[in-house]
């Protein structure tokens, strides 16, 4: 019987691997069968070369990459994994993203950890996946593939999703990605899809249960725009706390004009003037309480929020992060179980420098000043000034009323300036 | 020439039936028995075999050992205990379907295969 020299088995062995062959096992095999062949062929008297020829339709026109991927299908050895991998991922990232959903309420820390796992998971990892295991689910049943559907499908899936982890996050592009994912829904995914169960008569319920989650998406996509809204209130808010500090800026410093040149007018009364020092020596004071008050607030929103506080004790709140903390207030004003509140203190300087400005104001100031630095309860359900002003509310906010009383006692102090000099 | 869309459903009791009887045979083996037995009227082409082989192997209802011949390795099939019943239900069971496929096409008392 011929045998084949290794040399031939050499140029055979390569010519399967031109081939792109890659499972080992059916590689073997073909390339026994190859030498069989041609062992048969020359023990007919057939030269080696000339027998080559005769089997060589056999390598052509990627035949035995089909036969590798007949035979996978068949034996199915990726396309299970795939499927297990499927059935394990779809479980994990869901509960990963529910867990961070959760995490994120209670506000406690490692929630982004879970969201952006869950996410890419889901995106990048699940999506492909699910896909790529239908579309030979498909192929098995000997029916065409769409895989223009399947395409868009993932990547459309893939940008929508990216965006809304990105929109959580607040990274900044997550209206970019949302906004390309309506549009290739609606000018791509959508037309495919209903191309797509036109033809397939089959899948009807299957492909019209599809278009209709699309469409839910498709609202859901709308309506994380709407988040947006309330961002803008969170930044108008921002703006307005920020217009509150300059203006007591403006005022301060008037006020403080206003008695320099008063100290240097040798006509007024000099215990009028002793008088107007006090007043103003107590308003700084009072006003650096409120400062440290709003300092305090706002590094408690956030770890990074230390950069916003500017050595001379300003706060730059364009660099302040999570303006909507809930928390912040509540905690440096009301305490904890271990650590007591500001809440007294704040209480106690208001009515000291409330009966202050009415102790050396004249009866005419005396309505202003009441009403101005009034923090009894009234509106609405008799809770006090202080719980309807801070409790449960969004740091901004609180910023925003602190900034404001720092606003009335300059103002106080202001008239109280001009009625006594 | 048997047409390749008849020989698909068959294949695989074919190579039972073939390994049942030979015990332990390689795929070329398989293909050079099948053309002797029908005096070249089938001829399986390796993309059936191959493909239907390792089904097979998956589903345990065969086994394999590879040997190496030199450079190259060859593997060979035998049935496992399972493969063996298979066989035979396999033929039974085609043996039944060409009784009635003649019964329904009428092929007349030719078909004597019982």
């Amino acid at each position: 019987m011929a045998v084949l020299s290794e040399k031939e088995i050499e140029i055979l062995i390569r010519e399967i691997e031109k081939q792109g062959l890659t499972y080992t096992q059916l590689q073997n095999e073909l390339l026994d069968h190859l030498c069989c062949d041609i062992e048969t062929k020359m023990e007919e008297g057939i030269e080696f070369l000339k027998a080559y020829e005769e089997v060589q339709s056999r390598l052509e026109n990627n035949r035995i990459q089909e036969i590798q991927e007949e035979t996978l299908l068949l034996i199915n050895q990726k396309y299970r994994m795939m499927k297990k991998f499927m059935y394990i991922l779809g479980t994990i990232a869901p509960s990963l993203l529910i867990i961070g959903a959760f995490f994120k309420l209670q506000h406690w820390p490692g929630a982004s950890i879970f969201i952006v796992l869950g996410s890419f998971l889901l995106g990048a990892i699940y999506l492909p996946v699910f896909a790529m295991v239908s579309m030979r689910d498909t192929r098995k049943k000997e029916k065409k593939v769409n895989k223009t559907l399947y395409v868009t499908g993932v990547i459309t899936g893939f940008i929508f999703i990216t965006g809304i982890l990105f929109k959580i996050m607040h990274w900044p592009g997550a209206g970019v990605a949302l906004m390309t994912s309506v549009i290739l829904v609606v000018v791509v995914f959508i037309p495919v899809l209903v191309s797509h169960s036109l033809k397939d008569k089959e899948n009807q319920m299957q492909n019209f249960s599809i278009l209709i989650f699309v469409l839910s998406f498709m609202a859901v996509n709308i309506m994380v725009f709407a988040l947006r809204t309330s961002k803008n209130v969170l930044h108008s808010m921002r703006v307005s706390a920020i217009v509150n500090m300059k203006t007591n800026q403006m005022v301060e410093s008037g006020n403080t004009l206003y008695l320099k040149t008063a100290n240097m007018d040798s006509t007024l009364a000099a215990n009028h003037l002793e008088q107007a020092n006090f007043i103003h020596e107590q308003t700084a004071e009072f006003h650096e309480f409120l400062q440290e008050l709003m300092i305090d607030i706002v590094k408690a929103s956030h770890k990074d929020n230390q950069h916003a506080i500017a050595k001379d004790g300003s706060i730059d709140l364009t660099k302040a992060h999570h303006l909507d903390n809930h928390k912040s207030t509540a905690l440096i004003l009301f305490g904890t179980e271990l650590e007591t509140g500001k809440a007294p203190a704040l209480i106690e300087s208001i009515e000291t420098h409330r009966e202050l400005l009415l102790s050396h104001a004249g009866s005419n100031l005396d309505e202003q000043i009441n009403a101005m630095l009034d923090i009894s309860g009234s509106y609405p359900n008799e809770k006090t000034w202080l719980i309807r002003t801070f409790e449960q509310t969004p740091m901004i906010a609180a910023i925003i009323s602190l900034s404001n009383l720092q606003f009335k006692i300059h103002f106080l102090e202001g008239e109280l300036l001009k009625e006594m000099l | 020439m048997i047409s390749k869309d008849l020989l698909k459903g068959t294949l695989k009791t074919i190579v039972l039936k073939l390994l049942e009887e030979n015990g332990r045979m390689y795929g070329y083996e398989i293909t050079r028995e099948v053309e002797r037995l029908t005096e070249g009227k089938v001829q399986l082409s390796w993309g059936a075999l191959y493909p239907a082989l390792h089904k097979l192997e998956t589903d345990r209802l065969i086994t394999s050992e590879e040997e190496s011949i030199g450079k190259r390795v060859r593997k060979y099939y035998s049935l496992t205990e399972s493969g063996t019943s298979a066989a035979k239900e396999k033929v039974r069971e085609f043996i039944d379907f060409v009784t009635i496929m003649g019964r329904v096409l009428d092929t007349g008392p030719s078909l004597n295969l019982a």
